[in-house]
């Protein structure tokens, strides 16, 4: 039931990033949006869980860009494996690590893209205003970031009711 | 001496004959206003006056109250028509742009030698730092690695991947993108790259070649892939440094990649164009 959340919220966000944010000129420079999703997984879910997901998140969105491929696959990995270190000793619910985790997240993966166009890539040139990129991207994370995990949080625990109520409707029946 | 019949008989004929005289010289002569008729009218006409404006002010009001209540009614309803009317408009506007557009394609398609097959874009690259389009033609439409994509305007980029119903494109902005160009007036010729921000670079360009700001850039057809004679884009820059054999060339393609709708997938690509060949 879980992973039919992921893959639900995980569909809508990446419609949402490249189907519907393309018409409005201000989000031309959004960060990656599944990002809040990867660290929710990383802060509040188990790894069994969370990484399956990460891995096919990864490769779907590699799929649509015309970056190289594993570039996204690389960049949730690492980024789930860094906040599955960092709650070891941070709490998962401190406010402070919200407001960073997402910025933090943006900043790994532009460098990993960075890293990949610099060193793997044809041209090892970066973009130009690459760097105001990275800033206005950083600046996005440090205002919706916390948001779209307090809202991707609410939505799991509204899930979760919803779908054992249903569970224990069939069992009922069932028995 | 005289009986009582008599009496009131008498008084009567006196009393009409009296109404009879006053009655005929009232009409003929109007009486001076009086002061106690003055009064009546002073303490009676105000109250009238506020029945009056009471009674007429109801019969507006109730009038009003009718007419706004139909009024809104009618008003409600030419509301609807009206965001009928606009939103049927925005659609015409829509199929009129779009038409436009399919126009454009249809003439352009129609000038160049090849099949080419129509597709619509349907999404974005999900990150800024690269430039691709999913496309709603796959595999099944005959679309493979490598088929160039334009528009009239000019290229757009090549097909990186296709699944059966849907392909990627990389857009020539991409900086992994690369097509072998020409410049139009002198023949100069380089390799166009993407510069990722809506622009491109024509790299390798000889320094003894001339190039100057607003000559047009078209493909050469020497890559394999785009047909030779396609427009690219205009030159925007030119930077000639002291040392190095080439020199830097800006160049801004036609293509608005930012209002991309649709787009033509050459399926054929002609081994050259008759047409810049000319």
């Amino acid at each position: 039931m879980n992973f039919l959340f992921y893959l639900g919220l995980s569909l809508f966000l990446v419609i949402l990033k490249t189907t519907l944010m393309p018409y409005f000129s201000i989000f031309d420079q959004f960060y990656d949006i599944l990002i809040p999703l990867v660290f929710f997984l990383g802060l509040y879910r188990p790894a069994r869980e969370g990484i399956p997901f990460i891995l096919l998140l990864g490769f779907m969105l590699d799929s649509l860009s015309g970056g190289p491929f594993g570039i996204f696959l690389t960049t949730y990995f690492w980024l789930f494996v860094l906040t599955r270190w960092v709650v070891t000793f941070m709490h998962a619910g401190n406010k402070g690590l919200w407001l960073l985790t997402v910025a933090a997240g943006v900043l790994v993966e532009n460098l990993i893209i960075i890293a990949t166009i610099l060193w793997l890539g044809e041209t090892s040139a970066l973009p130009p205003q690459w760097g105001d990129r990275v800033v206005t991207q950083l600046l996005w994370a440090l205002c919706t970031g916390p948001v779209l995990i307090i809202a991707i949080s609410r939505a799991h625990r509204k899930w979760s009711e919803w779908a054992n109520r249903i569970i224990s409707v069939v069992k009922g029946q069932e028995a | 001496m005289f009986s009582r019949k008599t009496v009131m008989i008498v008084g009567l004929v006196v009393a009409v004959t009296v109404n009879i005289i006053v009655l005929s010289l009232s009409t003929r002569h109007h009486p001076k206003a009086y002061m106690p008729g003055r009064l009546a009218l002073a303490i009676v006409a105000p109250f009238q006056e506020a029945v009056t404006r009471s009674v007429r002010f109801g019969k507006t009001l109730w009038a009003h109250y009718f007419a706004l209540v139909s009024v809104s009614k009618e008003n409600r309803i030419l509301k609807e028509l009206l965001s009928e009317a606009i939103e049927k408009n925005n659609q015409l506007v829509e199929v009129e742009l779009s038409n436009q557009r399919l126009r454009e394609l249809l003439n352009f398609r129609k000038n160049m030698p090849g099949s080419f097959i129509a597709a619509e874009i349907i999404s974005r690259d999900p990150s800024s730092w690269f430039k691709a389009v999913i496309i709603d033609k796959g595999r099944a439409d005959g679309l493979v690695k490598g088929l160039p994509v334009v528009i009239s305007e000019g290229i757009v980029g090549q097909i990186a991947e296709s699944s059966a119903n849907q392909s990627k494109v990389l857009l020539i902005i991409d900086q992994n993108s690369a097509v072998d160009a020409l410049v139009q007036r002198t023949r100069a010729r380089g390799i166009i790259e993407g510069k990722s921000m809506d622009l491109c670079v024509l790299k390798y360009v000889l320094r003894k070649h001339d190039v100057t700001v607003g000559d047009a850039v078209v493909s050469s057809g020497l890559d394999g892939v785009y047909p030779k004679g396609l427009p690219i884009g205009y030159v925007s820059g030119v930077i000639k440094r002291n040392s190095g054999i080439f020199q830097e060339v800006s160049i801004t393609p036609y293509v608005d990649f930012e209002k991309l709708e649709e787009v033509l997938v050459i399926l054929n690509v002609p081994k050259s164009n008759p047409a810049a060949d000319r």
